[in-house]
């Protein structure tokens, strides 16, 4: 049986607009062992774009896909679809930044109006701690 | 140790009813379990986070409204716990069933 909690296992990539930005960290049941509870690792430079209204969604290709024909699977990457992934998206009228650990809930499916918010965040310019990530940036 | 550039951002919950064929026996679920786990959850951190003691204080929350029950060592703590419950994006009510005082009775106060 296939297994869409596949979204929450370690690893899963964390999708803003398409680009990574973090990965799924860990996954345990919640305390009645109703729910899941995943915790997701955001790339520090890319914190600025969670906040308290940011809305999380299942971006697994599987049952995306079925009925809706090839289209849509193109759209999605190719680890996207063999593991599954989270997308999520802030209003344009975003709240404050979310501290860590803040809660939130992992939908479905994304709404038409949470695919249309594109508020402008200004990320922090990335920084270069190691040498290699410098160069493979391309130069400062 | 935890890589520097990344940081815990966020939490995500998401019911076990996910998983599987859709079957329509999932709906047994509560709709609104999800949010009130978010909710109480975000109530707790900010406690967590918040200048007093408030290891003693434990968030439930139901459709916006959260409801503080436990144990705090002086009065104005009590006050202080719900201002930080209220001040939590997507609270919209606060019922405040904190006591005051171990062995000490707050009273009719």
């Amino acid at each position: 049986m296939a297994e869409r909690a596949g979204s929450m296992k370690p690893d899963t990539p964390v999708f803003y607009r398409g680009i990574q930005v973090g990965k799924v960290s860990a996954s345990e049941l919640g305390p009645h062992a109703q729910t899941v509870r995943a915790t997701v690792d955001i790339e520090k430079r890319y914190a600025p774009l969670v906040r308290m209204n940011s809305m999380f969604w299942n971006a697994g290709g599987i049952d995306v896909n079925v009925g809706l024909g090839g289209a849509d699977i193109s759209a999605q990457s190719a680890k996207t679809l063999l593991g599954g992934g989270i997308d999520f998206a802030t209003p344009d009228t975003s709240q404050k930044e979310a501290p860590p650990r803040t809660s939130f809930r992992l939908y479905d499916k994304s709404q038409e109006a949470w695919q249309a918010w594109a508020p402008a965040i200004d990320l922090p310019e990335p920084s270069d701690n190691s040498a290699a990530a410098a160069q493979s940036a391309g130069g400062r | 140790m935890r890589v520097p550039r990344i940081i815990p951002g966020a939490i995500l919950l998401a019911a076990l009813a996910l998983g599987g064929c859709a079957a329509p026996t999932h709906k047994t679920l509560d709709p609104g379990l999800l949010d009130n786990d978010v909710l109480q959850q975000r109530v707790n951190a900010a406690l967590q986070r918040g200048g007093a003691d408030f290891s003693g204080v434990h968030a439930q929350a139901s459709e916006g409204t959260v409801d503080l029950t436990g144990v705090v060592a002086f009065p104005a703590a009590r006050a202080w716990a719900e201002n930080t419950a209220r001040k939590v994006y997507g609270v919209k009510a606060v019922k405040n069933d904190v006591q005051v005082g171990d062995a000490r009775k707050a009273g009719g106060g």
